[in-house]
Parts: C-alpha cells; sequence; structure tokens
C-alpha cells in the first residue's frame, strides 16, 4: 500500500488570547490520497478555515499559535515547518485560494505580477519573457477570456469570478500536488460558484492534484468531492466516503445541519428542523460530547465522555457519537 | 485628461485667493510702513511723501493688480528696509536654504522611519515594537532646542564633528554644504521620525492582517520580501499624507532650529521682516510658502494615484 | 429578460403594497448613469411574502430601499394602503414610512454599538411616542424580545457586540415589530448567518409573520431560502423583472424563464453521486448596468437569444398559471 499524500495525525492549533488558551482544532487526523479530494465542512467556530491553515503551515508563524501534532506531506513533516521547508513546499507543492478573491489579491500590483513572482520565486533560473508566457498561459488553463490583455490589469478591474480564477490561476502556478480551498465560492455568485467549482473540478483531474475543500456548505462539497469530514467545535465529528456519507449520516451533527438547511428539492413552505441553541465557546471548553447541548438524542454518558472518531461497522464511515444514527435513515435520500 | 485640467484650474483659482489673501492680510498688518523705513523722528511730510513714493495711498484694489502683474514678472518689489533688496533675491536664497533642508530631514526621517516601522509592525506589542516605541515617544517629547542643544554639545563641543554654526551654500562645494548642514537637518529630522514611524507601523499592522498578504504568504515568500514588496505600498497613503504635510510647514517654520545653528532661511527672514514691519518681503514670504503648499498638496494628490490603481482609474 | 409589463399585477384594491415602473438610477462617473433598477413593477397582498432572487447587481436591493424612498426613486408609482408615497409631504412621508420596516443584512451594523439593547428596541417607538406610559412600553419590549426568541432578562442591558450575529438579527427583528409596521423589508438578513442559526431565524419569521400578520418582501441570493418562506417570487436580473411565479410551480413540471433556469441549474445540490464537472464555454461576466444591453438584458448570456431579443423587449407575461415570463420564445 502505498502511503497518503498527507497523513493528518491529532493535529492540535491553539491561540493564546486575552480570553485564555483557544482550541481551535482539537486532535484532528486525516487522510487524504494523492488525486483525491476531502470535503471539510462546518460551521464558523468549527476550526475548519484554521485547519486549512495550519495544514499550510501558515499558523505556526502567527505568535500566538501553537500546534502539536503531526502533518506529513508525502512522509515530511511540515506541521511546523522551518524556513527552508517552508520555501520548499508552501506555493510550490502544497497552494491555496481563499474565500474573497478581491481582498487576498494585493490592490496595487497587475494580475500578471501576482503569477510571475510565484514561478520566479520557485523557479530562479525562469527569465521574465518566459514567466511572463507561462502566467499567460495559466490564465489560460482557468479560462479567463483574453489572458494577455488581463496579465496587466489590476484586481479591482475584474469580476468577481475573474478574480477567483486569477486567485486559482496563482496556486496552480507551481503545479501544487495539493490544493487547500478556503471557502473559494462563498463570495461568489451562485451562477459563478458553479463555474469555480467546475473548474476545481476539472484541474483536479488533469493534473492529478488532491484538494481540501473547506466549505461551511454541504452543497458545494456534495459532488465536488470524494471524502467528507464534518467539523463542530474544532472536532471531526463524522468522517466518510461522499457516496455514503450524503446518502445516511451517521452522527446527529451531520444530520442536523443538513436538515437545517432550506434546500432547493425541499417543498416550496417546507418546515425546517432547526438546530437549538448555538456552536460552544471555545475559550470555555466542558466535558463530554461537544455537540450534546443541541443534541436531540442526548443520552447521560455523552455528557460525561468524550465521544472519539470511530467508524462502526460500516467501513471509512467514521462518527464521533456514542448512539450513531445508523438504523434510522438508511435509506432515506436527501437528494433528489 | 479632462480631470488633469480641471485639477490644474483648480489649482489657479486656490492660487489667486492665496495671492488675493496674503495681499490684504499684510496690509492690515499694524504698523506703518512709512514710520518703519523711516524710524519715528522725521516730519509728517516726509512720513507722507514716502507713503506716496511707495504707493500705499492708492486703493488697496489697484495696488493688488500692480503688485499681482510684477509677481508674474517674478518682481516682489524692494525690500523696505535698508539696504532695501531685492525682495525676489532675498526670499530666493532664503528658500533656497530652507527647501534643502526639509527636504535633506524628510530623507533621513524617512531612511530611519521606514526600516524602523517595518521592524516594529513584524512583531506588534513585541518586544522591538515596544523599545522603538518608547523610544520615539521618548524623541517626540523633546522640543528641537534641547534636542539641537544637546548635539551641540555632544557632536561639536565634545567629539569636534561638525562646525557648530553658519551656511555654506551648495554652490561652494557640495561637500562644504552637506557639512554645515548635517546638524540642523539631524535635529529637524529628530521631529519626524516619531511621527513617520507610528504612523507607517499603524498602517502595516493592519495591511498585514490583510488576506492578500496571507496570500503571499501561501505563495511561499519570505516575511521581508512581503513586507517590501506586498504590504509597504497600500500602507504608504498616511505616510505620504504626514510627509506633504512636513514638508510645508518645515519650509516657512523651522525658526527654531535656524536660529539655533544661525541659518538664513525663510523662518528667520520672516520673523525678522516682521518684527520690522518689512511688508514686501513678508508678502513674498507668505506667496511663495502658501504656494508651497499648494503644489505639495497637488504633488501628495498625485502620488496617490501613482501608488493606488484604484484612484488612477477614477481620474482617468 | 428584461420585462416590463405589468400583467401580473393584481386588482389595486386587493394590495397593500403597489410597485409600478419603479426606475432608479445613479450617476456615475463621466456623465454616465448606471441603471440600477429599470421598470420594475409588483404589488404584496396582505399577509403575503414576496421574495426577491437575483444575483449580485441585479437591483434586488436598490428596490427595497426605493420602496421605502430612501432615497425615492427616479420615477414610478409606489402605493402603500392606497396612499401614493410619492405625492406625501416629508413629514408625512416619514409617518407612512413608519408601517414598512427594513431589515439589513450586517446585523452589528446596523445596530448603534453605543445603545443598549433595550434601548435600540424602544428608540423608533420614542420618537414617534407611540409607546404609551413609560410601563407599557417597556412591558411590550421584554414581550418582543421574547417572542423573537432572546431572554429579555439577560440581554437587557446588553451591547451589540456582546451578542452573536444571530442574536443582533433578532434584536433587529424586535426593534422592526415594535413599530407595528404592515410590512417587513428584509434583506439579505440571512446571508452571514450560519446554517444552523438561518434555519432558526426562518422559522421565527414565519412564525413572527403569521402572528403579526405582516406582509413581507424578502430579498436573499439563495434560491433554497427564498423557496422555503416565499408565496410569490420575482426574479430579478440586470435591473429588470425575468420572472413572476407562485412559490408552488417550482416544485412542478414547467419552463421557466432561462435565467430562472440558469439559476436553478446553478444551486448545488445535495448529492453524493460525483458531479461531472464542464466548462464548457467561457466565464460569463453580468453586462454593465452603465450599458445594458438592448432588447431582452439577459439574451448576452441567453442560449436561446436571436435577433429578436435584441430589437424588442419582451414583457410579462402569464405563460403557464401561476407564472409570469418575460421571454419571446417560451410560449
Amino acid at each position: 500500500m502505498s502511503r497518503p499524500l498527507l497523513h493528518v495525525r491529532d493535529l492540535t492549533t491553539t491561540f493564546t488570547t486575552s480570553r485564555g488558551e483557544v482550541v481551535s482544532v482539537d486532535r484532528v487526523s486525516f487522510d487524504l490520497e494523492r488525486g483525491q479530494t476531502l470535503g471539510i465542512v462546518g460551521e464558523s467556530g468549527s476550526g475548519k478555515s484554521v485547519l486549512g491553515r495550519t495544514v499550510m503551515g501558515l499558523t505556526s508563524a502567527a505568535p500566538n499559535a501553537t500546534v502539536t501534532g503531526s502533518v506529513l506531506f508525502d512522509g515530511v513533516d511540515i506541521a511546523n515547518p522551518d524556513k527552508k521547508t517552508r520555501a520548499q513546499y508552501l506555493g510550490a507543492r502544497i497552494a491555496m485560494i481563499f474565500q474573497d478573491p478581491l481582498s487576498s489579491l494585493n490592490p496595487v500590483k497587475l494580475i500578471g505580477v501576482h503569477i510571475t513572482e510565484t514561478l520566479r520565486r520557485h523557479d530562479k533560473s525562469l527569465s521574465r519573457q518566459e514567466a511572463r508566457r507561462r502566467a499567460i498561459e495559466l490564465l489560460d488553463t482557468v479560462r479567463i477570456p483574453d489572458p494577455a490583455r488581463r496579465f496587466g490589469q489590476y484586481p479591482h478591474e475584474l469580476s468577481g469570478g475573474m478574480r477567483q480564477r486569477v486567485g486559482i490561476a496563482i496556486a496552480l502556478a507551481c503545479r501544487p500536488q495539493l490544493l487547500i480551498a478556503d471557502e473559494p465560492t462563498t463570495a461568489l455568485d451562485v451562477t459563478v460558484q458553479k463555474h469555480v467549482l467546475d473548474l476545481l473540478g476539472m484541474l483536479c483531474e488533469e493534473q492529478g492534484m488532491a484538494m481540501l475543500l473547506v466549505s461551511h456548505d454541504l452543497g458545494v462539497v456534495a459532488g465536488r468531492s470524494d471524502k467528507v469530514a464534518v467539523m463542530y467545535a474544532g472536532r471531526i465529528q463524522e468522517e466518510a466516503v461522499s457516496s455514503d456519507f450524503f446518502r445516511h449520516q451517521r452522527h446527529p451533527y451531520s444530520q442536523a445541519l443538513l436538515d437545517a438547511k432550506p434546500h432547493l428539492e425541499n417543498p416550496a413552505r417546507a418546515e425546517l428542523v432547526s438546530i437549538p441553541g448555538r456552536p460552544p465557546d471555545p475559550a470555555h471548553r466542558f466535558p463530554g460530547c461537544r455537540f450534546a447541548p443541541r443534541c436531540r438524542f442526548v443520552q447521560g454518558r455523552c455528557r460525561e465522555e468524550e465521544p472519539s472518531l470511530e467508524s462502526g461497522g460500516i467501513p471509512s464511515h467514521g462518527a464521533a457519537c456514542f448512539y450513531p444514527l445508523d438504523a434510522v435513515r438508511s435509506t432515506q435520500e436527501v437528494s433528489i | 485628461m479632462k480631470a488633469a485640467a480641471g485639477k490644474v484650474a483648480q489649482l489657479l483659482v486656490v492660487m489667486f485667493l492665496v495671492s488675493l489673501g496674503t495681499f490684504s492680510l499684510t496690509s492690515l498688518m499694524p504698523g506703518d510702513p512709512a514710520v518703519a523705513i523711516l524710524g519715528d523722528n522725521q516730519s509728517p511730510e516726509a512720513y507722507a511723501e514716502l507713503r506716496d513714493k511707495l504707493g500705499l495711498n492708492e486703493p488697496l484694489v489697484e495696488r493688488y493688480f500692480t503688485w499681482l502683474g510684477h509677481v508674474f514678472q517674478g518682481d516682489l518689489g524692494t525690500s523696505m528696509v535698508p539696504p532695501n533688496e531685492d525682495v525676489t533675491s532675498l526670499i530666493g536664497s532664503a528658500f533656497a536654504v530652507s527647501i534643502e533642508l526639509a527636504v535633506l530631514a524628510l530623507v533621513v526621517a524617512l531612511v530611519v522611519s521606514i526600516p524602523l516601522a517595518m521592524i516594529s509592525a513584524r512583531r506588534p506589542d513585541g518586544l522591538l515594537d515596544r523599545a522603538a516605541s518608547a523610544t520615539t515617544f521618548g524623541i517626540m517629547s523633546v522640543p528641537s532646542f534641547v534636542s539641537g542643544l544637546v548635539l551641540i554639545a555632544l557632536l561639536v563641543n565634545q567629539l569636534h564633528l561638525f562646525p557648530r554654526v553658519g551656511w555654506v551654500g551648495v554652490t561652494d562645494g557640495l561637500g562644504q554644504n552637506l557639512y554645515h548642514a548635517a546638524l540642523p537637518v539631524i535635529t529637524i529630522a529628530l521631529l519626524e521620525i516619531p511621527t513617520f514611524t507610528r504612523v507607517l507601523r499603524g498602517d502595516l499592522v493592519r495591511t498585514l492582517q490583510e488576506d492578500f498578504v496571507l496570500s503571499a504568504r501561501a505563495k511561499g515568500m519570505p516575511a521581508w520580501r512581503i513586507m517590501i514588496f506586498d504590504a509597504f505600498r497600500p500602507s504608504s497613503y498616511s505616510l505620504i499624507t504626514v510627509l506633504g504635510l512636513s514638508l510645508a510647514q518645515l519650509i516657512g517654520s523651522t525658526v527654531i532650529v535656524e536660529t539655533l545653528f544661525s541659518l538664513p532661511g525663510m523662518g528667520r527672514l520672516v520673523v525678522s521682516s516682521a518684527s520690522q514691519g518689512n511688508i514686501t518681503v513678508i508678502q513674498g514670504a507668505v506667496l511663495v510658502i502658501a504656494a508651497c503648499y499648494v503644489l505639495i498638496n497637488a504633488g501628495v494628490d498625485l502620488m496617490y494615484s501613482v501608488i493606488d490603481p484604484r484612484i488612477r482609474r477614477v481620474g482617468a | 429578460m428584461a420585462g416590463t409589463g405589468k400583467t401580473h399585477l393584481r386588482e389595486a384594491g386587493s394590495t397593500l403594497l403597489r410597485v409600478e415602473d419603479l426606475q432608479v438610477e445613479f450617476p456615475a462617473k463621466g456623465g454616465r448613469r448606471v441603471h440600477a433598477v429599470s421598470g420594475v413593477s409588483f404589488d404584496v397582498a396582505p399577509g403575503e411574502t414576496v421574495g426577491f432572487v437575483g444575483e449580485s447587481g441585479c437591483g434586488k436591493s436598490t428596490v427595497a430601499r426605493a420602496v421605502m424612498h430612501l432615497p425615492a426613486p427616479n420615477s414610478g408609482v409606489v402605493n402603500l394602503d392606497d396612499t401614493e408615497l410619492g405625492t406625501l409631504s416629508a413629514k408625512r412621508l416619514r409617518e407612512t414610512r413608519v408601517a414598512m420596516q427594513l431589515i439589513f443584512q450586517d446585523p452589528m451594523a446596523s445596530l448603534n454599538p453605543r445603545r443598549k439593547v433595550k434601548d435600540l428596541v424602544q428608540e423608533g417607538v420614542e420618537i414617534w411616542h407611540r409607546g404609551g406610559d413609560r410601563h407599557a412600553l417597556e412591558e411590550r419590549t421584554r414581550e418582543l424580545l421574547d417572542d423573537v426568541g432572546l431572554d429579555s432578562a439577560t440581554v437587557w442591558n446588553r451591547y451589540p457586540h456582546e451578542l452573536s450575529g444571530g442574536q443582533c438579527q433578532r434584536v433587529s427583528i424586535a426593534r422592526a415589530l415594535m413599530m407595528r409596521p404592515s410590512l417587513l423589508i428584509c434583506d439579505e438578513i440571512l446571508a452571514s448567518l450560519d446554517v444552523s442559526v438561518q434555519s432558526q431565524m426562518l422559522n421565527l419569521l414565519k412564525r413572527t409573520r403569521a402572528e403579526h400578520g405582516l406582509a413581507m418582501m424578502f430579498i436573499s441570493h439563495d434560491l433554497g431560502v427564498v423557496k422555503n418562506i416565499s408565496d410569490r417570487i420575482l426574479v430579478m436580473y440586470l435591473g429588470k423583472v425575468a420572472e413572476v411565479l407562485e412559490v408552488d410551480a417550482l416544485d412542478r413540471e414547467t419552463v421557466h424563464h432561462p435565467y430562472t433556469q440558469l439559476l436553478l441549474a446553478s444551486v448545488p445540490r445535495v448529492t453524493g453521486e460525483r458531479i461531472k464537472p464542464s466548462v464548457d464555454g467561457a466565464a460569463q461576466d453580468l453586462p454593465s448596468p452603465l450599458n445594458p444591453p438592448s432588447g431582452c438584458r439577459f439574451r448576452t448570456r441567453c442560449p436561446l437569444a436571436t435577433d429578436r431579443c435584441a430589437q424588442e423587449e419582451p414583457q410579462l407575461e402569464e405563460k403557464r398559471p401561476g407564472q409570469f415570463i418575460a421571454c419571446h420564445h417560451i410560449s
């Protein structure tokens, strides 16, 4: 068996803030195979974005952050990268795209320069002309019409969808093996979102690139990922192969998350089953399952012991729950 | 292009108003120029004759346009105080001194404060940041005559590194010129460094939290490169505003430093002319200083659009 | 799309709000004009919820503000309860406007950070002296705060920054209800909330409108949300109405305006099956509202577009029962 591209074990990110220690990502473990897409879904404060940034090696540089555990990328631990590793991996073998395509581009820099500087950073022998040629090629790859003209424009001269394409082109510059997409379509209109997701899917396929697709929206991840991990309060609560996950959820939180959203497939005026309360304050941890205070199926044990992510019988479908919903919804389909 | 023409027209209007204001304000200044020139123990006829000769009996509006006509020919009149020099050349030589001092001081201040701000902004509230903040705060609270005297005591009297006072023009050799300018330049720069550092540090800290900085880090760019090539330019707007204001201010109001080092700059010229009631010189000086303000402001606006392409397009 | 036309309007007497030919333009650089809303007509019956959906830049938020006369539209007629807002004096307009309450997207930004929750909820009434005596006012404030799912005792003296986004939005709703409006205008009020909080808010809104007999204009980019809460839906594109439909039309086999079709097809489905990514055709940008396309405004992105669409603007016509569509190619 070949080793996975990304092998994450007990990854924990802690921030020291004025309100005390905040554990944003708490003992998270997962594997990602080459060329595969893992969707990471959670609400705000679930730690999904911090997880993405930590895998990228971006949080460990913050003065108030501590990262423990391991992130093995192709066998090399990059959880706390030194300067050399960072230079070798960041932007070259692992790349990232961000939520807001406008604010993640430097407003005073030409579109083209964003790309050429990445190219030349990781390949010092590249000439200016060659970098320019490659940048225009990349803009073309992400289906930006008239790439040579766009090369010489500023970010504010492009539409939101175009800007996100530029973000993708920058990320692709050095043909990374792993792309971390942090809410890549949240700031975009729904028609543009579809284009961008299609583009990402195709590029992964063409270039054999693996992707961590981070989103608050299960709908964005559905149909676009091989595996899904649902995060809540810093922990992965459920992890499964997508086809399996969307057929039935084992963790009450995952199910509640799906039920709470007014899907277009639901009949008009449908009553929504909402989740009462709100996510726990990450600065105030309590014993037991983190979802227990909001869970419909809570039992005494849930408030005392913390369940770990275990696959209960069904292969590769883990749920951090003492009383998973196995039998309840095995046949019910959410999709049309 | 249309926008640029509008800008120029706007500048001309402002300049016109400034000249009008300058002229009428100085005309309203207390004291009789004739008395100032002749002294206060002459016959009334002598004063009247002189007033007539100076054109002070003409209506204000007429005097203004006569004066403006001369100004356009580069003639600011003659000094009312013996030896009645040509005001244009009087101001010209003082202005040369002031502008050189101001520009050199600002360059020195920038050279010190930009790296200082970058070091501070790298780790906000870190050790270096707090040290820099304490130092700049300390410098800020020392008035220039104190820092100037300390510099003199230390660098002139103790170490004999610089001349005590005096000024040597550029025409007499650049080396001598800079040698004499050094101490006053440092004294003025010390005044500006704290402000520059604080303003730039604040903006850098804010910019460094932007997503595009994070995305530059995700591209594998080293921290120093991000600081210089990504964060600096978008963080420099306030610095440029402050820089423009300082430049304009320094041209006319470094009297203390000029006095301390006996420099023939604009500040001393204005102060001495004011005490002598030398109206033509004051009018000329105020006009030149005001013109500097207007031009520097225009320059600052231009800089904004050079730095920020978003503004550039609005003007286009 | 294009559509202008008023065939979808109902009898004047039966509606609470009737808006005809609303037109909003903003001046832009170089003497040009942004055509934000170009001839939009719609009506809202008492107790009815009308959803406005469309991509950013379609003018849906501008419609909300124009209805409130904040600022007044460039042209068009807004009738609230048979009062034409455009004919009112500034003072009368302010009084009449109280019957319409607007809630915004960003709950934190729309609440004054220096005022306590109790003051935020009461201030509107205090301005209009509609609260009766002090005691009754306080009573009603507590009641409404509890009604919108806040514990009035807990939040009474809190400031907005001490509340979560969802709680702030609840305060905004309580504050609006305090004025006893007949029409609630919700502008993207769920956009910045988490899914679990969104569903709480949707259920709250449904309960509130039933209890208070409210009509609503519900503006959102999220078709799923709009479908869940609306009785009628206006699909807007570039300042025009493409389609007006009864919400039930979304649950039956039918044809839609090509733009509605595009929106429906773009909404992600919750499915485990891998979607085959298709990237045929370059990305299409929204045309500039400074210089909108002639004829049907959607024609530049429309798969059905012909020459006719460039020359002639389609009108809203009832092409299917309960569906008014502005398209030449749908019969």
